[in-house]
Formats: structure tokens, sequence, C-alpha cells
């Protein structure tokens, strides 16, 4: 083990420095000081680590970033509707390289139950709960790049849901980033909260314009309240260039539900980091995700489930498709405390690689210390039957439409939880835009519903 | 041989059992029958010694003894035998070396000789036979992979080897063709005898059709609330249990 | 009434039966380690000049690393310098014969259940019997070497087939592999040295008993065994320890050569001293076990059933760098009281249709704590490479832990790589079942768990099934047996 690397810090120092304080309370500044300083004693994610054992960061460390201006930025609306992946029936709220764009947003009215505004809005305002909500994102025992978006963190969405409120329209985060000159980076923050018995959808999506490097480190943290219900979809969509590293933290109190889908389009490196904390009895949550990489795309899904109270089920199904030199990785850890009797959990990951040089390492991890419990893992890694494609092909389908008609039969159980048809759809036409292979979605029928 | 007097238990926070008294006699077969929920299958459990059932008044005696005071091993070595409505699996374990250690503990408790593996498999074979049980699930792990039907003809099997002197054989028609009923029936008829008692618990008529018992009990909210001849089966076929938990509800119209 | 539960704690804290103490006479060398008790050793063992040099190379190496914290085991820093490295029962004079080893040592292993009298043994068991630092007895050397099968003590080997030994030593296992092995590569005392000649079957399993007798003494044994080509060889492996309040360390090699078409069998019973209920003295197992697979078609097979020691670390591999080459691991790991078990294997898939198998079976108890640890490699080249793993765990009680961690590289598109894990308990409900058929709460833990352990049991060599099946017994049943 080496200690950390100064050279590796000083980019974000540099520009902590730069920002200087940000206006707002006293304990906004305290607490980004506090958490650079914990950046800075960490640094970045040393090589060799076993949480980063099997993703590389060089490409990162040699390069510099600058946050952007507060100022809001500039795209025109004509783009705008091109680059939602659905149209947003409910509210819309559009982040452009870090910064809030009113111009392009549709908010929730006051006193319909949800609130949301940008993170520095209800910082200012005074916000109820907003000190202790932020700062709860410490506790999540994530990594040195929670503490980075701590520290550097301008706006992100500040959402919260009333008690008994139930929002049927979702609301859609699109959080764009559009870095020319290859040097930005973002750190949105998303605090959301649900009261008692609230209910909210949330589609989280990332989109990068262009293939030129940026780094896009967001950190989204829920607490959920008592039969509180979330159901959360989250999309990368980043640029070839990028460096998109992720942090999700969930708390939920008892009888409540979280449900998690989450897919991986685009991106050079990225790295999501999903825990879950079920802190109540009766809890429910489920973490879905699906990457499909080609090139030399890189995606290392980390989650981990903390079972700390009875009678919980959580269910975890990660799959990836990989191809040309795409390299997937997944480690999912699923702890029971020993006061978690009862415990339900499963956890599979499975994946497909189409070619020669695509790689997939998996690390699905159990730690149990209860013994009334039942909890399963598996993972399975291969390529395409080749029984079913030439099953396939002697019914009359082509070669490559057999080969992505399976690939899709093999996705499709994690798009077909989608319960938003205008995001299912949108999210099976990126699915389809991504296989390998030339064939038109419209032909093929498979039993997705 | 066993009398059961005023019985109640209860489930957790539930009482099951209100207060039951019934008496078996060697050689008789005794028809238990009763609408879901009605606490026949409790019986059977609390008759065998399960743990999730708190005994809380009356009496058990069997053959003299104090049957709640026992172990459920003890109750089984002296005699007492309950063929389950669900049979667990148990993974790995042999049918044949569990009905092996299970026979030679109730041998050695009774003072007993144990059989050797030959003689033991001599007679399980013999005994398959006789419950058409296919000899090959001797061999595999106790109850895993079974069908519905030959968990329950296993369950038969088991008794017919261990001989008991007390057969409680709870809902073991449920879930089986008329061809298994009909083996099931048969290896039960086989089995009776001066010296032993059966307790038939089911919902359907129909098993006794094929059993004929010497009494026929109705259980209703956890008590027997008629009793009476083979016939009274027909009557429940015919009428449902409704008019008789209404009869027992005004007793004096 | 009592609770299956509570029956379940009473059992997991039963007595080790082999915890006596042999008084016999032994010659050490002084505690500590340094390049003059390095050379001692091997000055005593009248070692040639290459293999003292490697030892001290090892040494010189040892002195760069540290020990290794990334297992889920947890345990005080061990004192490299208030250890022994070397003790060894004081020779009466030079053997010639069995009949002249000393007769208490005879008493000793005659105790443990192991016959070193030829006469007596039943089957074609070949024994070499190690205890504390050095071999003191190996059986049927004759009769194998008749078939031209080379089984002896390593010191033995070293000086009477140099070649081989230099051939082989350290090439699976090299000096600088990991801590311990490295320790071991430095400071190695004997063990056992097997070798299958061309196109032989041997007629009888081979065996190696460990014993450990000496107070605050370390055992560092290495076993090589190389199977030529078209050969097969099955070897077993039993071990235990006298009852001491202090942790003693037990860091040993075990590598394994097998060429075309050539297969080894591997099976280990491993009983060292698990400390006492309260997770006082035991010994720590820091085992580096690993099998080459070099030829063709040939195969490596590891079975373990893991029921001592205070902590457990050992991952026996399997290298399959031959085409078709097979893999396999086989393992019953039982930690009760304090006991704690990081266990698992390593699949490394090099050559084309190589294909591995890895069946793990965890048991806690009491305060317990079992890791499963394993890693399946699928490399570049290793076309229509498969793997299968299952890896369950059983608990009993609420103050152990159940733990897997197996680590899946992939690098190959025609791999089909499975792996399956499950956590459960004993079914109170398949207690009860038994209990009815007249079965004591006793027996119907140990029948279950035995069944939970099947397919692992199988694949021992019958007369070792019969006592790891007993051993699991005691282990948890105590007065029946």
């Amino acid at each position: 083990m080496t200690a950390p690397n100064a050279a590796d810090t000083q980019t974000f120092l540099d520009a902590y420095a730069e920002r200087g304080k940000v206006d707002g309370p006293e304990w906004l500044a305290s607490y980004q000081e506090e958490s650079m300083k914990l950046f800075r004693a960490a640094g970045l994610p040393l090589p060799g680590s076993e949480e980063w054992k099997y993703t590389n960061l060089a490409g990162l460390r040699k390069r510099e970033f600058a946050l952007a201006g507060a100022q809001p930025q500039q795209i025109t609306s004509t783009d705008l509707s091109e680059l939602l992946i659905c149209d947003p029936d409910g509210f819309l709220a559009v982040f452009v390289n870090g910064v809030f764009s009113a111009e392009h947003s549709r908010l929730p009215e006051a006193g319909s139950g949800i609130q949301v505004e940008p993170l520095s809005a209800a910082i200012e305002n005074g916000s109820p709960g907003v000190e202790e909500l932020v700062a709860s994102g410490k506790t999540f025992g994530f990594e040195s790049f929670a503490d980075l978006n701590s520290a550097l963190f301008h706006s992100g969405a500040w959402i919260h849901v009333t008690r008994g409120a139930e929002i049927t329209e979702p609301l859609y985060l699109l959080h764009i980033s559009d870095s020319p000159d290859g040097s930005l980076m973002t750190h949105p923050r998303n605090v959301v909260s649900l009261e008692e018995g609230a209910r909210l959808t949330l589609i989280e999506d990332y989109l990068g314009l262009g293939d030129s490097a940026y780094l896009s480190n967001p950190f989204t943290h829920f607490q959920i309240a008592d039969n509180a219900g979330a159901v959360h979809y989250r999309l990368v969509r980043e640029g070839e260039g990028s460096f998109h590293v992720s942090n999700l933290g969930v708390r939920q109190a008892g009888h409540s539900s979280f449900t998690s889908h989450s897919f991986c389009f685009s991106g050079g490196v990225v790295r999501n980091d999903v825990a879950a904390f079920l802190e109540g009895e009766g809890v429910e949550c489920t973490l879905n995700g699906l990457t499909v990489g080609r090139g030399e795309e890189h995606v290392d899904n980390h989650t981990r489930i903390i079972h700390s109270q009875p009678n919980c089920n959580s269910w975890e199904m990660y799959k990836a498709v990989l191809a040309e030199k795409a390299h997937g990785v997944f480690n999912g850890k699923i702890y029971v405390a020993q006061d978690a009797q009862k415990t339900d959990a499963k956890q599979s990951n499975q994946a497909l690689l189409l070619s020669d040089t695509a790689v997939m390492d998996s690390k699905p991890e159990l730690e149990i210390y209860a013994d009334d419990v039942k909890c399963t893992h598996g993972a399975t890694v291969g390529q395409l039957n080749e029984d079913g494609l030439f099953y396939l092909r002697s019914r009359g389908i082509g070669k490559e439409a057999a080969r992505v008609l399976l690939v899709y039969a093999f996705a499709s159980d994690l798009v077909s939880g989608i319960e938003h048809p205008g995001l299912k759809a949108g999210v099976e036409a990126l699915l389809f835009e991504k296989l390998p292979g030339d064939c038109e979605p419209a032909g093929v029928t498979v039993g997705a519903t | 041989m066993l009398e059961i007097k005023e019985l109640q238990a209860k489930v957790e926070d539930t009482q099951i059992l209100k207060g039951i008294s019934l008496q078996v006699n060697p050689g008789e077969v005794h028809a238990v029958m009763g609408p879901n929920g009605s606490g026949k299958s409790t019986l059977g459990k609390v008759i065998a010694g399960h743990e999730d059932y708190l005994v809380t008044g009356g009496s058990v005696a069997y053959k003299g003894k104090d049957l709640l005071d026992m172990e459920p091993e003890d109750r089984a070595c002296e005699g007492v035998f309950l063929a389950f409505q669900y049979p667990v699996e148990i993974p790995g374990v042999g049918n044949n070396y569990f009905l092996r250690t299970a026979l030679n503990s109730i041998r050695k408790y009774r003072g007993e000789e144990e059989l050797d593996a030959f003689d033991f498999l001599e007679l399980a074979r013999e005994k398959a036979d006789l419950v058409e049980l296919d000899r090959s699930l001797l061999d595999r792990p106790v109850n895993e992979g079974f069908s519905g039907g030959e968990k329950k003809r296993n369950e038969v099997f088991q008794m017919a080897v261990l001989e008991p002197t007390l057969a409680v054989l709870d809902e073991t028609d449920s879930g089986l063709d008329i061809d298994a009923l009909k083996a099931v029936a048969d290896g039960v008829n086989s089995m009776r005898g001066p010296d032993r008692g059966f307790i038939v618990i089911t919902h359907y008529q129909r098993l006794l059709e094929y059993i004929v018992p010497d009494y026929v009990h109705v259980l209703h909210d956890g008590r027997i609330i008629k009793s009476g001849g083979k016939e009274l089966a027909l009557e429940l076929e015919e009428k449902g249990y409704t008019w008789i938990e209404e009869e027992a509800a005004n007793p004096a119209s | 009434m009592q609770s299956p539960t509570d029956h379940l704690n009473e059992l997991a804290s039963q007595d080790y039966k082999y915890g006596f103490v042999t008084d016999i006479e032994s010659d050490s060398v002084p505690p500590g380690l340094n390049e003059d008790v390095i050379k001692k050793i091997s000055a005593i063992k009248e070692e040639p000049e290459w293999l003292l040099e490697w030892r001290l190379k090892a040494y010189e190496h040892w002195l760069k690393m540290t020990e290794p914290r990334w297992p889920k085991v947890d345990y005080p820093e061990v004192d490299f310098q208030s250890m022994v490295y070397y003790s060894s029962p004081k020779a009466k004079k030079e053997l010639q014969s069995l009949d002249e080893v000393d007769p208490d040592l005879l008493e000793t292993f005659d105790k443990l259940g192991i016959s070193l009298d030829e006469q007596k043994r039943l089957s074609g068991v070949a024994v070499d019997a190690v205890f504390d630092s050095v071999s003191v007895a190996t059986t049927f050397k004759d009769k194998l070497s008749e078939l031209g099968i080379i089984f002896c003590s390593f010191s033995e080997a070293v000086r009477e087939h140099p070649d081989l030994v230099k051939k082989y030593l350290g090439s699976v296992v090299p000096y600088s592999d990991n801590f311990y092995a490295t320790l071991n590569s430095a400071v190695f005392s004997d063990g056992s040295f097997c070798y299958i000649p061309k196109g032989v079957r041997s007629p009888m399993e081979l065996s190696t008993y460990f014993r450990i007798n000496a107070a605050n003494t370390g055992q560092f044994e290495r076993t090589l065994i190389v199977a030529d080509e078209d050969s097969y060889v099955s070897y077993l492996e039993g071990c235990t320890a006298p009852m001491r309040d202090e942790n003693q360390l037990h860091a040993a090699v075990v590598e394994l050569v097998a060429l075309d078409n050539a297969q080894i069998k591997y099976s280990t019973v491993q009983n060292w001293y698990p400390g006492d209920e309260n997770g006082k003295g035991g010994i720590y197992n820091f085992v580096t076990k690993r099998g080459a697979c070099r030829g063709s078609d040939s195969k490596i097979s590891w079975t373990q059933v893991e029921t001592g020691s205070a902590i457990t670390w050992k991952y026996p591999s399997c290298i399959l760098q031959g085409d078709n080459s097979v893999g396999e691991f086989y393992s019953v790991a039982l930690t009760k009281n304090y006991q704690q078990a990081d266990t698992g294997t390593k699949m490394v898939h090099i050559g084309k249709n190589t294909r591995s198998t890895i069946i793990s079976k965890g048991i806690s108890a009491g305060r317990g704590q079992n890791s499963y640890r394993g890693l399946v490699k699928i490399n570049k080249g290793a076309e229509g490479a498969r793997n299968f793993s299952q890896c369950d765990s059983m608990l009993m009680g609420d103050r152990c832990g159940a733990h897997t961690f197996p680590y899946i590289e992939i690098n190959n598109p025609t791999a089909q790589v499975e792996h399956e894990a499950s956590t459960s308990k004993i079914g109170e409900d398949q207690i009860f079942y038994l209990r009815q058929r007249g079965i004591s709460t006793e027996d119907a833990i140990s029948m279950i768990v035995n069944g939970f352990c099947k397919e692992v049991f199988r694949e021992l060599p019958m007369e070792f099934a019969v006592e790891a099946q007993k051993l699991l017994s005691i282990s948890l049943e105590g007065s029946v047996g």
C-alpha cells in the first residue's frame, strides 16, 4: 500500500481554493471545508485497493479539472426536447454543467405535496431539515469521491415529499455536461426526503454532449420515512471521454419500499456506488441494473445492502452486456446484522460477453451474522447460447437479428421492470441503438412486457 | 390407550384448541373432520409434541402415562406416529439411512436388538411394495424432490416400517389422485388390528370411503361439536359443515 | 423442554480429544529467527548448498514483507522472535527400520489412531508420520519402491533424490509467494515427498500425519507431490496438536505437480487444536496449498474437512495450464466457539477447455466466523473454460457469522461460469420431523449437518469419509459418537 499521492488531489484543491467560500449559511462553509479535509487526507482511491481492484483511475489522475461558473449555462430549448429520453409528463429540473437552468425546468407549485428546488436555493432559504439531510451524506460509508462532492457541490435538486402525498407524475432530473475543452467537472448533490406514507418516482439522467473529457461526480441520497415508497431510475448516457463516479445512498425506515433501476448506456470510465440501509422492520428494497458496454467503456457497479432489522426483503439483479473491449465490474455485498432475523435477500449478477476482448469481473459477497435468514446470490458469465441461436436461425431469422434478439431477451427483464411507458420506450430505443448489429427493433417481437 | 381430556392449546397468542376430549381404544379408527382453521392439524401436532404449540389446559394420557410430559422422540419410541400434512425435505440425508436410524432408536428404546443394514433393507423393500412406493425413492434424500403423492406415500411407508400403536394421519389424503389415495388407504387398512389405534384427520369424506372409521368427530373452533358413527361423515359430505355449526351455535333448535 | 438452539449451543462447546502431550525429550534450536537459525536448521539436516541459499533468499525476501491482513480473521500480532523454529524428538540412534522407532512415539500415534505397524494396518494406506519438525517414520516404503514410487520424508528426498527436489521445489509456490509461504521457504523443517513415475497408479493411499507436540514451536512442513505422465495418486493428510493456552503457528506449503494425463487427489482432515471455549489457545493454520495441472488432461482434486485450528487461512488452488485439465475443490469447514476460518480456493484457467468445480460447505456455530473466499479466473487464452461453484453456509445460533467472498474474473467470452451461494439454518421443522420418528435432537442435528456436507464427504476416500463424519459429529455432538 502506498500513501495518498498529493499530486492526485491538487487540481481539486486548486478548484476549491479558486472558488472560495460559497454564499450561504455558516454551516455550509464549515461542512465543505471539513469535507475537503477528508478528501485531501484520503486522496483518490489508490490502485490496488480492494474496492477499486478492477477499476483504474490513471486516466483521471493525469487530468486537470475546473468547476463551471455559478452562472446559468446556455442550451437552446429545441435542443432540449431532443436530449430528453422521454417526454416528461411530470416535473422537470434541468442542470447544465452543474448549474440549475430555470428556463428549461418545470417545477411543481407550492402546496402540491412535493417541493423541488435547486439545493442552493433550499440551503439559502433554510428549508426545514436541509442542514441535517445534507450532512447525513456522510453516514453512508462512501469513499473519497463523496467527500469531494460534499466539498465542491454547488447545486443539485432538493426534493421533499410531504406526509402521505402520492406524487403520480415522475420527477425528471436531467444533468447535462458539456465540456468542449476537456476540463469540466461537476458535483451535483441531490437530496431527497420522503415523509411518512409519501410516494415518489424520480428519474435521474446524466447526459454528456461530445466526446471530450470531464468528470461527473453526482451524489444522491434518499431518506425514506415509515410506509413511504420511492421508485428511482438512473440513466448514464455520458460521453466517451467522461469519468462518471456516482454515489447513491438510501436510508429506509419501517415498511418503506425503494426500487432502483440503473441503466448505463455510455461513458468512458463509469463507477456507480449504491448503499441501501434497511433500518426498520418490513422494508422492501430492490436494486436492478443493466450495463450495455462497447468500445473501451469501463463500467463498475458497487452495491451494498445493509440489513439491520428483522423481516426485510431485498432483491438485486445486475446484468451486463459487453461487446468490443468493454470491461464490466460488479461488486455486490449483502450484509445481514445479528438482529436482522428473517431476512430474505436475493442477489444475482449475470454477464454476457459478446467479444474476445470484453472482460467481466464479478464479486458477489454475503456477510451474515444472523442465523434465521434466507440469503442467496448467484453469478453467471458466458456468451450467447449457441443452441438458442441455431434454433432461431432454423426458423428463418438472420444470424445478426437472432443475436440481437437473444441479447435483447437477456436484457429485457430489466427493461420490462420500468413502469413509466414513455421512459420504457426511450430505454428500449437506447438499448437497440447500443446493441451490436443493425437490426431494427420494429422487426423484433420478444416477450418483453 | 389414548385419553384426551379438555385439551386446550395455543400458537403464539392465538388459542386454537379450546377444550377437546377424545378417547381412542386399541383397534379403533377415529376420524376427525372439520373446516379449515378448526384446529384439526393442531391436535395432531400437540399429540406429537411440537414446541410451537403451547398446551394451556387439559391432559393427554397415553398407555397410562402423561403424554404431554414426554419429548417428541420419546413419544415416537412409545409408539406415537404422526403422518405429516406437509412432510419436510432433508437434503443429503438418505431416506433409508434416516428410517433405519429411526427404527433402531425405537427398537433400542424398547430394549430390542437393532436391525443391521441388510435386514432393514429387506424390511424396507417389503413395506415399500406394500404402499406401492417406488423403491428408488429409498435411496433418495428424505422427501427431496418427491412429488406431493410420493411424499404422502413416504409417510405411510414410514408408518408401515415403524409399526406404531397410535397413528395420527394429518390430511394424508390432500393432494392425492384416486390411485394414490387407494394405495395409501390400502396401506393403512393393512395395518389395522386389535392393538393399534388411528386418528384420521381429514377435510373430506372421500378418504373415509376407503378407510372406514368406527367414529367420526366434527371439530369446529377448537371444540368437538358432534360425534357419531361413520354415517356422520356422509351427512357432512351432503350438507357441508354449515348446518352442524349452526346446530352447535343454537343447541335449543 | 430444551429448544434445539440451546442444544446446539451446548453441543458446540465440546472437548478436544487429541489434546494430550507426549513427554519426550527433544532437540530444539533456540527461539527466534535469524540467518544463523536458518543455517543451523540446514546444517542439522545436512542440506546441500543450493538449498541453504534458497532458504536465505526466502528469508531476505520475507524481511521485506508484511503480514497479510485482508482475510476476515482477527488475531493479535504474531511474535516471530519468540517462536521455536525447529524441534525434533531426540533420536536414540540412527533408525534402520520401523521397529526402532521410539516406543513413546509409536504409542502417541497409536493413541491418535494412526498405527505405524505395517502388520496392523488393514487397508492399503502408507503413512509418513511427522512429529513436530521431523518425519519419524514412513510405512510401506519398500513395497512402494518396487513400483518406482518414491514416498519418503522431505529431508530424505533432498538427500536421495536431489534432482527431483531441485526441479520442482518452488515451481508451484515460489519462495516469494506470500508472507507465510516465504517464511516456510526459509525455515521449513520436514514434510513428505512423493513421486509417482510414468504410467503408475499408486496401489495404496499415501498419507501424512502431522503432530505438533512441543510447546512454543511453529510447524513449517513442506509437501511436494509430483505425478508423472499417466500416473495416479490419492494422498491423505491428517493432523492434531495438544491443548495449550498459547497459540501455535502452523505455516505449511504444499505443492502438487500433475503432468500429462496424471491425476492427484489430495484429501485433508484438519483437526489441529482449536482453542478452548473462550477462544484461548489453538493453532494458527496459515497454509499455502497449490497444484499445477501442467500437462494436458491432468486433474487435481482437493478435498478438505476443516474442523480444527483457532484460525484457518488456506486456499488450496489449481493452476490449470494443460489443455483439458480439471481442477476440483470440495470443502467442509466448521467453526465453533471462537474459531475463525477464511478458506476457499483459486481456480486459474489458462489452458483450453479447462474445467473446475468448487463445492464449499461452511458451518458456523457458537461465535465461530466462517468465510468462503475464492477466485475463478479465466485467462484470455482459456477458450471453452467452464466453472461451477456452489457455496452453502449453515448457521447455528445467533452469535456466529457466515460470509462469502467470491471473485470472478473473466477474460474470455467462451467461458461459462456459474456461482451459487446460499445461507440457511437447520430448520426447526426438520428437527421436529426427525424427532417424531424417534431420533434424538442430537442425532437429528448430526444427521442434518452430515446431509448438508454429503457432496463433499462422498469425495473422500472411504476410510477418511467415516473419520470425517465422526469428527464432525464429535465436534458438534460430544458424548454420542
